[in-house]
């Protein structure tokens, strides 16, 4: 018989389900939500599949858990230190930086974030944990083109520009190759010479 | 006094169609204040939390409404 009292449900076992989740992630970016079955995970966890349904309802509800955590996590990290009432180029270079951080740092988890945003699951994953950052992003870029410090462009133009080589240098640096196969590492040098580039390219 | 229990059941409930079958009969059960199932799942998972009401009950009651239900193992 499987019982769980639900005092032992508050106080459930947090080292045992971080491992669900980190695992819950790695199993959705190597194989995909296709690829994704609790049976594959509890063995992956070398627990039952019956505890897993202790801790989520069902599949969608663990899956729904993990991506807003990540949510949670990008929006957190990207606005550390940030303030839309910064100058455009200021807020630029922390906007570089916590991106860079956070693509580096959590990098098993951006790609299941990218995932996430890209399937069923979007609007649940991306509905309230975004909707604050959206928000603080629109009204920067608002102010930068009212004080005349940034062109007025299509919010696509936008983030291509401002965000395109940051990812671009970030993918290089992953992959520890450039164009040509050329060895390449990610240096605060470069960061700021392609930040240059695009803050001229942004100005009116 | 009772607490809360979780019970966790393989079935053969396998489209929305029976999970709105045994929806009557699990929601107006005084003692079982929630319960979901994972059709997604291959055992179909039936997750029950409930006051005091035992696994046999509840798979007594699914299989008045024609369906199969048994603990899924640990």
């Amino acid at each position: 018989m499987f019982i769980y009292f639900c005092d032992a449900l508050r106080l459930r076992d947090t080292k045992k389900e971080e491992l669900v989740k980190t695992e819950a992630g790695k199993l959705i970016v190597e194989e995909g939500l296709k690829g994704f079955s609790m049976q594959k995970l509890a063995k992956r966890c070398n627990i039952s599949v019956a505890t897993l349904y202790i801790y989520y309802k069902d599949q969608d509800d663990l899956i729904t858990s993990i991506g807003v955590e990540a949510a949670k996590r990008f929006t957190d990290e990207t606005l550390r230190d940030f303030s839309p009432e910064m100058s455009f180029s200021e807020g630029l270079k922390i906007q570089w930086k916590n991106r860079a951080r956070y693509a580096l740092n959590f990098r098993q988890e951006m790609q299941l974030y990218e995932i996430l945003r890209h399937s069923p699951f979007s609007d649940v994953v991306l509905g309230t944990a975004t909707m604050a950052f959206k928000d603080v992003m629109k009204s920067f870029i608002k102010k930068a083109i009212a004080n005349n410090e940034l062109v007025p462009v299509t919010i696509e133009v936008y983030w291509c520009v401002a965000f395109g080589p940051l990812y671009n240098l970030i993918k290089f640096h992953v992959e520890k190759k450039s164009i040509g196969d050329r060895d390449f590492q990610l240096t605060d040098e470069a960061l700021e010479s392609a930040l240059q580039l695009v803050l001229k390219a942004l100005k009116p | 006094m009772y607490r809360n229990t979780v019970h966790i059941l393989k079935t053969n409930l396998s489209r929305e169609q029976d999970k709105l079958s045994i929806s009557d009969v699990l929601n107006d059960h005084p003692e079982i204040h929630e319960w979901s199932v994972d059709l997604n799942d291959c055992d179909k998972v039936l997750r029950v939390v409930c006051n005091g009401v035992e696994l046999d009950e509840i798979i007594q009651l699914l299989e008045k409404s024609g369906y199969t239900a048994e603990d899924l193992k640990d």
